[in-house]
C-alpha cells in the first residue's frame, strides 16, 4: 500500500506522539511506501522519520496554526499524488483536518483507529472504541478509494526515529480562503505544575471529592509524588479544578505509570482518556464503582477521608 | 436570525456497561429494558447556545432536525420543551444502514429544503459511536464555514465573532454567516424545560420529511465503511483490594504495595 502519515508539530520539536503513526503502520506489513507529510516544526527535526519520503510545510505561527490552512495544503496536495491510506493523529488540527478531508476527496473515514485486523482485495478491517471505552466494534472499510484514518492516541507505541536522513521536499502553506473562519486572537492557559500528558504519575478527583478545597488535598499530594493533577468531567463542569486538568474522552489523554484516582466511578467518557495508563489505583466508596473493573489496586473508603492517610504515610517514607 | 440544530438520539452514556446489550442483527448498542434513550448531550449544549444566542434578535427561530429510524418523540421533543419553535425529522429504516457521509447528505439536503438557516449548530460529537464527523460534512456539502467546540457566539454589525475551545486554551475567531457550529460541555449545562415547555412541546406537531423526498443518490448513501461486529473487550483484569482494619492502615498497605511494585 501507498501510505501517508500526516504530523502537526506544535512548535519547533517534533511531535512525539505522532511517532505513534509509524508503529501503526508497521501492523500493516512491511511492504508499504511510506511518505510523511509534516507542517511546522523545525525542518531538521524530521529527516530521520521512517519514510520512503517526507514532505514539510513550514508554518510561521504554528500556536494559531488554521485548520483550514492545513486541509487547503492537503487539498492541493493530493491533487497530483494518489495514496491507498492517509494516517492522522488525534490533535487540535488533525481532529479538524481529517473529516473535513474525507468529505472534501469523497474519502472513506475512520477516527480512533486502535487496531489493524485484515485485509483483503476489497476491504481492510480495523477495531475501535464504541460507546466511550464500554464497547469496541470492527469496522470494515471499502478500499477502493482512498482512506483516511485518525488513530486513538497511546494506542500505538512510539517508534523510534531511523538511523538515517531522508530528502525533505518543501511544500507551500496554503492560505485559507474567505470561505472559512479567520482567527484574531489565540490564548494558551498553561495548567500550573507537571503537564498532564507528560506526567509518570496523574493524580486524579472526581464527583466524590465534593468541593474546590478537596482539591487542596489532591494538589499536595501531587507534589509530593511529582505527578501531575487530574479531573473527571464532574469536578470540572462543578468548576472545582480548571479544565486544562480534565481527563477523558473530551479533555486528555494520558498513558502515566500510575493512574491515582479518587472519588471517580469509572463513566465511559472518563475511561477513554486514562485507560492506557499502566497502573490504575481506585479510591472510591462505592465497591460496585466500574473503575475499579479496570483498576490494579482498590480501596474501598470515603476518598478524602483516606487521601489523608495517605499523603501522611508519604511523607513518613519521604 | 434563522438557525437550525442537529440532534441525534442515543443510547444514555451514563449507564454503567454491564446495563448495556448488544444487538448484532442491527449492529446496535442498546439499553437493557426501561432504560429510555437521550439527546445526545454535547447536542442539548448545542440546543443550548442555539437558543442563548436566539434570544438576542427580536425575530428569530430555532429548528431542529433529527434523522434517523424509530426515533422516539418524547426524546427528540426535549429541544422544544427547552425552548426550540419546531422539530423536523427523517426516518427510514434504511438510515441505519448509511455511514457518515450518507447522514452528512440527509442532513444537508434537510437543511436546504428547510432553509435557508443563518447558523447550523450541532453537538461536536456523539456519545455512541463518536466519529466527530458529521458536522464537517455538512459544511463541505453546503460549502459553508466550520468552527468546531465553540464556547460562545456573538453577532457584532454583520460578522460573526466566536469563541473557541483549543487544548490548554482559547481562540477568538471571526466567520461569515451562514456557517456550521459545534459544541462541547464548555458551553454550559443545557437549560430544563419548564412545565409550560414541556406541555407545548407535547402539543406540537413533528414535521416529518420522506427520505425521498430528499432525493438522493445512490453514491450519497452506498456505505464505504461498516461494523461487522460490536462486542464488549473481556475484561481480565482481576483488581486486587486492599483491606485494612482503618483508613490508616489500608493506606500504609497500600503504599507498600505501590513501592514493591516499583511505581512510586
Amino acid at each position: 500500500m501507498n501510505i501517508l502519515s500526516v504530523i502537526i508539530n506544535e512548535n519547533d520539536d517534533l511531535n512525539e506522539s505522532s511517532l505513534e503513526i509509524f508503529s501503526f503502520i508497521d501492523q500493516l506489513g512491511s511492504t508499504n511506501k511510506i511518505s510523511s507529510l509534516v507542517f511546522g516544526g523545525e525542518k531538521s527535526a524530521i529527516s530521520k522519520l521512517c519514510s520512503d519520503e517526507i514532505f514539510y510545510a513550514s508554518v510561521e505561527n504554528s500556536e494559531a496554526l488554521n485548520p483550514n490552512n492545513v486541509l487547503k495544503t492537503m487539498d492541493k496536495f493530493l491533487s497530483d499524488k494518489k495514496f491507498d491510506l492517509i494516517v492522522f493523529q488525534k490533535d487540535d488540527i488533525s481532529n479538524f483536518v481529517a473529516p473535513a478531508l474525507s468529505f472534501r476527496k469523497d474519502f472513506a473515514y475512520l477516527p480512533d483507529v486502535k487496531k489493524f485486523v485484515s485485509k483483503n482485495e476489497s476491504e481492510i478491517k480495523f477495531v475501535r472504541p464504541v460507546h466511550g471505552e464500554s464497547a469496541e466494534a470492527i469496522y470494515s472499510v471499502d478500499i477502493s478509494s482512498t482512506i483516511i484514518i485518525k488513530i486513538r492516541k497511546s494506542s500505538f507505541e512510539i517508534k523510534q526515529l531511523s538511523k538515517q536522513n531522508s530528502i525533505v521536499n518543501e511544500i507551500i502553506l496554503e492560505e485559507q480562503d474567505e470561505n472559512t473562519f479567520k482567527i484574531l486572537e489565540t490564548e494558551k492557559v498553561k495548567s500550573e505544575g507537571i503537564q498532564l500528558d507528560e506526567a509518570e504519575i496523574v493524580i486524579s478527583g472526581g464527583r466524590g471529592i465534593g468541593s474546590k478545597e478537596g482539591f487542596d488535598n489532591l494538589k499536595e499530594l501531587a507534589e509530593l509524588l511529582n505527578g501531575a493533577l487530574g479531573a473527571s468531567r464532574a469536578a470540572v463542569e462543578s468548576e472545582w479544578i480548571e479544565t486544562s486538568h480534565l481527563v477523558g474522552l473530551t479533555g486528555k489523554w494520558i498513558s502515566p505509570n500510575l493512574y491515582f484516582t479518587f472519588g471517580i466511578s469509572g463513566a465511559s467518557q472518563h475511561l477513554a482518556g486514562c485507560i492506557n495508563s499502566k497502573n490504575i489505583v481506585a479510591v472510591n466508596k462505592d465497591p460496585d464503582a466500574s473503575i475499579f473493573n479496570h483498576s490494579k489496586f482498590g480501596v474501598i473508603a470515603d476518598c478524602n477521608d483516606f487521601i489523608k492517610e495517605v499523603i501522611e504515610e508519604i511523607k513518613n517514607i519521604q | 436570525m434563522k438557525i437550525c440544530v442537529c440532534i441525534k438520539e442515543v443510547p444514555d452514556s451514563d449507564i454503567p456497561s454491564n446495563k448495556l446489550q448488544i444487538d448484532n442483527q442491527s449492529k446496535k448498542i442498546l439499553p437493557v429494558e426501561n432504560i429510555s434513550n437521550i439527546v445526545n448531550g454535547f447536542d442539548l449544549n448545542a440546543v443550548e447556545l442555539a437558543l442563548r444566542f436566539s434570544e438576542n434578535f427580536e425575530e428569530s427561530s430555532v429548528s431542529i432536525i433529527s434523522v434517523g429510524n424509530n426515533l422516539t418523540s418524547d426524546v427528540i421533543k426535549k429541544p422544544l420543551a427547552m425552548g426550540a419553535d419546531e422539530l423536523i425529522t427523517c426516518e427510514d429504516p434504511s438510515i441505519e444502514k448509511m455511514d457518515i457521509k450518507g447522514i452528512a447528505k440527509v442532513l444537508s439536503k434537510m437543511i436546504l429544503k428547510t432553509g435557508p438557516y443563518d447558523i447550523i449548530f450541532c453537538g461536536r460529537h456523539a456519545s455512541d459511536f463518536d466519529n466527530a464527523s458529521v458536522p464537517f460534512g455538512i459544511s463541505e456539502f453546503l460549502s459553508i464555514p466550520l468552527v468546531n467546540i465553540v464556547k460562545n457566539i456573538k453577532k457584532i454589525n454583520k460578522k460573526i465573532i466566536i469563541e473557541r475551545i483549543i487544548t490548554d486554551g482559547f481562540q477568538k475567531v471571526e466567520s461569515k454567516m451562514p456557517l456550521v457550529v459545534t459544541t462541547g460541555n464548555q458551553v454550559g449545562d443545557p437549560r430544563y424545560p419548564t412545565l409550560k415547555g414541556i406541555m407545548e412541546a407535547s402539543k406540537k406537531q413533528i414535521k416529518k420529511i420522506l427520505l425521498e423526498e430528499l432525493e438522493l443518490e445512490q453514491n450519497d448513501i452506498k456505505p464505504k465503511v461498516k461494523i461487522e461486529e460490536i462486542y464488549f473487550p473481556e475484561n481480565e483484569n482481576n483488581v486486587e483490594i486492599i483491606e485494612g482494619n482503618s483508613n490508616k492502615e489500608k493506606a500504609i498497605n497500600l503504599i507498600t504495595k505501590l513501592k514493591a511494585e516499583g511505581v512510586i
